[in-house]
């Protein structure tokens, strides 16, 4: 791993299309800034990690111990799609 | 041009995609030109021939979080016809098996704004061509049953690809119960 010691408003570059600054150091919490372009997502990693164990958590077993899904409500109208402006 | 996101600031709705709503399921197994792959129980598309049945098939050209890509899912229609439920299923690891519904069903005001690298990986341009799914996670018991709008399943109805978004920022969760009828 590289290891770079940056302080406030100073940036690191990944390649030649990704800027990422800090912006404020408080405490044990650092803001970034991260400048990248529209065809790179940028997520927490955490936010990641919590859907790939709902991901594996949500795969249907053939054992049993998952019940049925409920029914939906009379309400529901499959072939109605909501459109919202 | 470069999108400036900052990790710790919410990154806001975004242009040509804002409220992707296309909830509803079109009859994607009739296009794919089968009409006799219908299946009742998770059980039975275990034993799907994979490859031999033309049923509607899904790339995820970068896979799902957990399950990396590229992969291929079938979906089908799970339970009654009129039902909302389908069952997306990994046609090289038919072990893999996901059931997913309209989020309206259950989320009527559920709205996605998706971002555009998402919308670009399924090139997906038009709102209109979007298809919204999220993934049910069963348990014990019925009224346990939970729908991941953190993470809904965004599929491009003109080439039929698929990624799973994150909605970061959102404020959705992953397990948020379906309780039909208890809210």
């Amino acid at each position: 791993m590289l290891v770079l010691t940056r302080r406030k408003n100073q940036s690191i570059l990944i390649g030649d299309q990704i800027v990422v600054t800090v912006l404020e150091v408080k405490g044990d919490q650092i803001r970034l800034g991260i400048t990248a372009p529209r065809d790179v997502q940028v997520y927490r990693e955490e936010l990641l990690a919590e859907l790939s164990e709902a991901n594996r958590s949500a795969v249907l077993s053939d054992q049993a111990g998952q019940a049925a899904p409920p029914a939906p409500s009379a309400r529901f109208r499959l072939q109605r799609p909501r459109r919202v402006a | 041009m470069p999108r400036v996101v900052s990790a710790f600031d919410p990154p806001g709705p975004y242009s040509r995609l804002a409220a992707c709503t296309n909830f509803s399921l079109p009859d994607l197994r009739r296009a794919g030109g089968d009409g006799g792959s219908f299946v009742s129980s998770p059980s039975q598309v275990a034993t799907l021939p994979v490859g031999a049945v033309d049923v509607p098939e899904l790339t995820f050209p970068h896979g799902l979080p957990g399950f990396p890509g590229p992969r291929r899912f079938a979906l089908v229609r799970w339970g009654a016809f009129e039902g909302p439920y389908s069952l997306m299923v990994d046609l090289d690891d038919p072990d893999v098996r996901f059931l997913v519904m309209p989020p309206y069903v259950f989320f009527p005001d559920y709205v996605v704004d998706l971002d555009d690298a998402t919308a670009a990986q399924v090139h997906l341009e038009r709102a209109e061509d979007c298809l919204l799914l999220v993934i049910v996670t069963l348990t014990g018991r019925p009224e346990d049953a939970t729908a991941n709008l953190l993470g809904p399943v965004v599929v491009n109805l003109q080439t039929r690809e698929g990624v799973q978004a994150v909605l970061a920022e959102s404020g959705y969760s992953t397990r948020t119960p379906l309780a039909p009828e208890a809210a």
